[in-house]
């Protein structure tokens, strides 16, 4: 699906260098979509630095998803933890290889059916098969969203002035409305919504789904209340819940990637289930 | 005047806000453009009708993109 614009660039070979360089393109372009697929997961683990679960962790976690993977007939995924006080939980994966990661927040202030009831949420997502398509996508718009930090650390290394320094806050925000609109399109044409989907599995597999509301409210208040930490809007979409607040003008741009559900919506729905 | 704009701007959304700088942002492309084919083509006066043209191709691809971006996010964005 992302190659597709990429094969106009075949046409243009063709005119400048016969079919041989058409072909040669065309090759190219399909091995680097299917590369860019192939690895995208990999990528996003890197970029939040995430390492092996404790082993203390993963005994607990361990039988839960064997559990989840076995009911829901999907392959097994691996676990991983990233950095952040924020609990966070997001799955990524391609080619029925799936990694579901939380962060070291979620890991501390979860409970058992807590983790449980969010684990089987991101194993729904897996059956629900909106994985591969979030993740590429939210590959994709991070990196065009990355764009307007990178701006202003140019903008500080060529003395305009310190990260907390009007300038360099004002060059961010110039690029930011730059590639905002095309990251935000992407994410609203090419992401798929599975969010509600994957409460509903989750809420008809677990035995009390009030750990499951519970859970998302849990997670929600501590956004709201403790979170200090800037995430790239363009992975917002892979998250549990929407870690992006805007609290003052420089954050405007994160409203155009709020496309989760609103949090009462979604535990109104779960509460409703039979 | 300035009362009418305060007001107009504070009950706008959060994305439209977003939608309105991204237009500032890129009228400044625009100008660097114009500065560009001033500076490549040595006048301003003479290549008018050159910079009218790309003007209007940028404002009606600029503003249909807009457009299509409104009508997604209008539908599509959860507030807060």
């Amino acid at each position: 699906m992302f190659g597709i614009p990429l094969l106009a660039l075949v046409p243009i070979a063709f005119y400048f260098g016969g079919t041989s360089v058409a072909a040669i393109s065309l090759l190219i372009l399909l091995v680097l979509s299917i590369s860019i697929y192939r690895y995208s997961p990999k990528v996003l683990l890197m970029w939040y630095r995430c390492k092996k679960m404790p082993s203390a962790k993963h005994a607990e976690i361990d039988p839960a998803l064997f559990f989840l993977a076995s009911k829901l007939s999907i392959p097994y995924p691996r676990t991983c933890t990233f950095a952040s006080a924020v609990p966070l939980v997001f799955t990524v994966g391609s080619f029925n290889n799936y990694t579901v990661v939380l962060s070291e927040g979620a890991l501390n202030i979860l409970d058992e059916n807590e983790m449980k009831a969010v684990l089987t949420c991101e194993a729904a997502k897996i059956a629900s098969g909106s994985v591969p398509v979030n993740t590429l996508v939210a590959l994709i718009a991070g990196v065009i969203a990355s764009v307007p930090t990178l701006a202003m650390w140019m903008s500080i290394l060529a003395g305009f002035g310190q990260e907390k320094d009007i300038a360099p806050r004002v060059v961010r925000f110039l690029v930011m409305g730059l590639v905002s609109l095309p990251a935000a399109l992407l994410v609203h044409l090419f992401s798929v919504k599975a969010t509600l989907r994957s409460d509903e599995i989750a809420a008809r597999m677990i035995v009390n789904k009030n750990y499951l509301a519970g859970s998302l409210c849990m997670i929600d208040n501590y956004i709201r209340l403790h979170c200090t930490e800037n995430f790239n809007p363009g992975h917002a979409n892979l998250f549990l819940l929407n870690p992006l607040r805007v609290n003052d003008m420089f954050d405007v741009y994160s409203s155009m990637f709020m496309i989760k559900p609103d949090l009462r919506q979604r535990v109104r729905m779960i509460e409703q289930m039979k | 005047m300035v009362p009418l704009i305060t007001d107009i701007f504070t009950s706008l959304r959060n994305w439209q806000k977003a939608l309105l700088f991204s237009l500032v942002s890129y009228m400044i492309v625009l100008l660097g453009i114009f500065v560009a084919v001033v500076f490549i083509m040595k006048g301003f006066s003479k290549n008018l009708p050159i910079l009218a043209g790309i003007t209007i191709a940028y404002m009606f691809l600029m503003l249909s993109v807009m457009i299509i971006a409104r009508s997604l996010f209008k539908k599509g964005l959860v507030e807060e």
